[in-house]
């Protein structure tokens, strides 16, 4: 509804001179606050609201008295003012620095190598295998924020994150970054075992040191990344037996190939984003390529769980029939992606990744009891360690 | 932010996005017995935010322009009024993509270079403060 009204709906100033109704009644209109669909949730901007904001100042000059505090919303959510950035070492900062919701998923795969490894079950081992890993993940993604900052502001995706809104200066996460990595890292050698820990520092800097810069310069960055997402589980599977055997490659080769369908599911809608803000991925600039990779990845899903997996005595024959359902589908929704891609069957594909792949980490630990128990020889190293422990 | 008021130089303040630019404007914080080093390091790092806000303004300007004579070109073609498919716009992105190719892979070697070059200076500026700090008390 039009409504007249004789002042300002967005500087409260009266509107004088105008004699145009159309224009007095469209300036009573409420301002658009821009880009708020990818903003964080209510929930956080609530909290927000309720905190004590920073002060902000209007006119005052130096050495003056100090100035009031105003309850206001943060700086990630005002998109028309000015506000004091305070590098606060808030717990909220450091979590979205570490990317919470990705490391917790990273170490959920970690978790999951784990529970595959034929090795036995140790507290010690696993709490510092689950910590580790996740403190090696927050170091990561710090680095990479601190990489990318200019171009997370450029995203709508990424536009609220923690350098971007200056909620943290770049020093403050690099530092942060690199204590995670250290205490990551000095946890995994300690409380796991070497090599669990190098193939975590070997994660971050191929995610930090390859991945985040090929982004800019060559598609292959994809590949990179699928690498990145298939570490975790050989760090698990490395931490409860101390060795990796053709089990965990299998393991590892399930997470590369599921990075396909995953990630150009999810590309294929932002690639207005992705051409603006410089990243050379394929759903931009070779679409053949991003059709073909995901149902060749997706018919690999199937090989590496009803073939492989149980050769390699990952897990039982059972596996090998009850994970066909889930790659079945994987499969006719990449190649309905493969066959028609558009924002529909893009974005069906990359929800179904979603679920598909804690639903078959879940059937695999499940068809994992009743492998073959490992040969005398080949005894994974925690378990000889033990033993020798009681004699 | 009203043209009346100043931001008070006691604080670090960052600003709104820049419409075009979607950067962020920085205006850090000047102490009174502030030391050469410190100045120096204020300024450069305003001045590398002050370059990529320019940076972006241009690139997101050019993408604008660029994608409308590209909307203009494909209606006159086509006829119609109708807004262009995804599929249409994609030829678009990459052309784009690609023409802009080195110049955002310089500019990324050059953010990297500033943006580490920065983190020495701000471990020593940290000290700075810190010792005033001490010194204060």
């Amino acid at each position: 509804m039009l409504m007249m009204r004789n002042f300002c709906g967005g500087c409260g100033r009266k509107i004088t001179g105008v004699n145009n109704m159309l224009l007095r009644s469209a300036a009573s209109m409420p301002k658009t606050k821009p880009n708020y669909d990818e903003m964080p949730s209510t929930s956080d901007y609530n909290a927000a609201r309720r905190k004590a904001a920073p002060p902000v100042a209007v006119g005052i000059k130096l050495g003056a008295p100090a100035i009031q505090k105003q309850e206001k919303p943060i700086a990630a959510l005002r998109s028309d003012e000015w506000t004091v950035a305070t590098s606060s070492a808030s717990p909220g900062n450091y979590l979205q620095l570490s990317k919470a919701r990705l490391s917790a998923l990273v170490t959920v795969t970690a978790i999951g190598g784990f529970a595959m490894a034929p090795g036995l079950f140790v507290l010690p081992t696993f709490a510092s295998c689950a910590v580790g890993t996740a403190l090696m993940s927050a170091c990561a993604n710090s680095y990479n924020q601190f990489l990318e900052s200019p171009y997370d502001s450029q995203m709508k995706r990424t536009q609220a994150r923690v350098l971007v809104v200056d909620k943290i200066s770049p020093l403050h996460a690099a530092i942060f970054g690199t204590t995670a990595g250290l205490a990551g890292f000095m946890l995994l050698w300690v409380g796991a075992n070497p090599l669990t820990a190098t193939l975590g520092l070997a994660n971050v800097l191929l995610y930090a040191g390859v991945y985040t810069p090929m982004k800019r310069h060559s598609v292959a960055c994809t590949w990179a990344g699928a690498l990145v997402g298939a570490i975790p589980p050989l760090m698990g599977y490395a931490a409860c037996c101390g060795t990796l055997d053709a089990g965990a490659f299998v393991l590892a080769g399930l997470l590369y190939a599921w990075q396909f369908p995953h990630f150009n599911g999810l590309s294929w809608n932002l690639r207005a984003d992705y051409s603006r803000a410089g990243y050379r991925v394929m759903c931009v600039t070779d679409q053949e390529l991003c059709r073909r990779t995901t149902l060749r990845h997706a018919v690999a899903l199937v090989g590496l769980c009803s073939v492989a997996a149980p050769l390699s005595d990952l897990t039982t024959w059972t596996f090998a029939v009850d994970s066909l359902p889930f790659n079945a589908y994987m499969v006719y929704l990449s190649y309905k992606f493969y066959k028609h891609p558009d924002a529909k069957t893009s974005r069906t594909l990359f929800r179904y990744s979603l679920i598909y792949l804690p639903a078959i980490m879940l059937l695999m630990v499940v068809s994992s009891y009743g492998r073959t128990p490992p040969k005398d020889g080949a005894r994974p190293v925690k378990e000889a360690e033990h033993v020798e422990h009681i004699s | 932010m009203p043209k009346s008021s100043r931001l008070d130089p006691r604080f670090d303040w960052v600003g709104p996005p820049d419409p075009v630019g979607k950067i962020r404007p920085l205006k850090l914080r000047v102490v009174e017995n502030e030391t050469e080093y410190e100045r120096k390091y204020r300024e450069r790092r305003e001045a590398i935010n002050k370059w990529n806000m320019a940076f972006w303004r241009e690139h997101n300007e050019l993408f604008d322009r660029e994608k409308a004579a590209f909307v203009e070109r494909k209606r006159a073609e086509k006829g119609d009024l109708d807004q262009l498919t995804a599929d249409e716009m994609s030829i678009f992105y990459k052309d784009f993509l690609n023409s802009r190719r080195t110049t955002l892979a310089d500019y990324n070697w050059e953010w990297y270079r500033h943006n580490f070059s920065l983190v020495w200076p701000a471990v020593r500026v940290n000290f700075i403060r810190f010792r005033r700090l001490l010194l204060r008390r």
